[in-house]
């Protein structure tokens, strides 16, 4: 099949009987959307699951979907709310706010390393040390930097991903690039990541 | 004209690629003769390189080769569960919020007469269509064909590593005829001399 047909079409393709359409669009997005929700789950395990599970639903919905936007905003909204019940089932401790209250930076990886300059700071640890400081932004921030910056959605894709305003998108953005910048910049000068 | 600090909230949009023309200029043109915004926005621009290193992952391509059948056969086992289950619970739902004995005596002789009914229901539809367009497979119809192309792939496998051990390469042209012939025909239904070609046996075969 043409990848360079639509997704749009491909879904109007299915809906007119054309069963392929359907397993192209899988081909498309498996990727992008098994490295989303691993990003979010951490567990390869539990991504696989929830891919498959994305796109169950995907299957069952789309014989009613409209164009009323992209349909790759539709799957990672769906993805998204997927994680969101993922978090929520698996820790009932912690509250899993949606609102953008900032979450306590109470044990800085930053200050353990600084106390000890002579650790040399391996390749892996480095990624896991930037990866610690991008899980400690709020769940907003979160989600709308690994949303551009990762899965490469513009704005207005993510406003309605997450269901937001485009507006309170950019807002995220910033104060998530402001808190990574806060963050990340005492290490580098150290020469620590 | 927009200040130095006016300019600092836009810092993020700059480096993201989301300031308009306008605006895009207005920056560049600060950036020139400001060294505290050049200084602010290579923090940020670093930032951004640092977190796109180091969240490249790599996803093992055997983990999303089947995806697809995975998902086909969900919908098999979803949709020949979900129907029978959401009827009776109906059922006993009524029977609940009653709290009638009457009611619930022949709900029984109604649900005795459902497995009939099911049976010939669900045979005649092996599983519950989940579109209603004919030309749709059902998800069981899919899975079936993912297998046979499973069973075409084995086979070509199989077919290749008779032919090609030991370095046979003579034999690639046989082999490669061998394999056109063999097109359409499935696993189970190729004749052994097929899969033994030289007098292998089948346990010290393939
Ligand atoms: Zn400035």
């Amino acid at each position: 099949m043409d990848t360079m047909v639509e997704d749009e079409i491909l879904v109007a393709h299915f809906q007119a009987g054309g069963q392929d359409a359907f397993d192209e669009l899988m081909k498309r997005y498996k990727h992008k959307i098994f490295s989303y929700l691993l990003r979010s789950v951490k567990n390869f395990e539990d991504a696989e699951e929830l891919t498959i599970e994305v796109f169950v639903k995907v299957y069952r919905a789309l014989e009613d979907w409209r164009p009323q936007a992209r349909f790759s905003t539709w799957l990672y909204r769906i993805a998204y709310n997927l994680s969101i019940d993922h978090h929520r089932s698996k820790s009932r401790r912690m509250t899993y706010s949606l609102d953008d209250e900032e979450l306590p930076l109470d044990e800085p990886m930053a200050n353990d390393l600084r106390s000890n300059p002579e650790w040399q700071v391996e390749e892996k640890d480095r990624h896991r040390i930037i990866r610690d400081a991008v899980d400690r932004l709020s769940p907003n921030q979160k989600a709308v930097f690994m949303l551009n910056r990762y899965d490469g959605l513009q704005l207005n894709e993510i406003a309605e991903v997450l269901g937001i305003a485009e507006g309170t998108v950019k807002i995220h953005l910033h104060r998530a690039m402001k808190k990574l910048k806060t963050t990340l910049e005492p290490l580098w000068e150290k020469n620590e990541i | 004209m927009k200040t130095c600090k006016q300019l600092k909230e836009l810092h993020t949009e700059y480096i993201c690629d989301l300031l308009d023309d306008e605006r895009m200029n207005l920056m560049e043109e600060h950036l020139q003769h400001c060294p505290s915004c050049v200084h602010a926005v290579g923090a940020l621009k670093n930032v951004l390189c640092l977190t796109g290193e180091a969240g490249t992952i790599s996803i093992p391509e055997p983990i999303l080769n089947n995806l697809e059948v995975k998902v086909y056969k969900r919908l098999v086992i979803e949709s020949s569960q979900s129907a029978p289950v959401s009827f009776l619970s109906r059922i006993f739902g009524v029977i609940r919020s009653t709290g009638n004995w009457r009611i619930a005596a022949a709900c029984c002789i109604l649900i005795l007469s459902v497995p009939v009914a099911s049976i010939v229901y669900y045979q005649s539809r092996s599983v519950v269509a989940p579109l209603s367009s004919n030309d749709i497979q059902s998800p069981h119809e899919r899975v079936e064909q993912y297998k046979r192309q499973q069973y075409q792939a084995d086979l070509d496998n199989a077919l290749e590593t008779v032919y090609l051990r030991d370095d046979d390469w003579a034999s690639v042209g046989a082999f490669q005829k061998m394999k056109e012939q063999g097109k359409g025909h499935l696993w189970e239904s190729f004749p052994d001399e097929r899969l033994h070609p030289r007098g292998l046996a089948p346990n010290g075969g393939i």
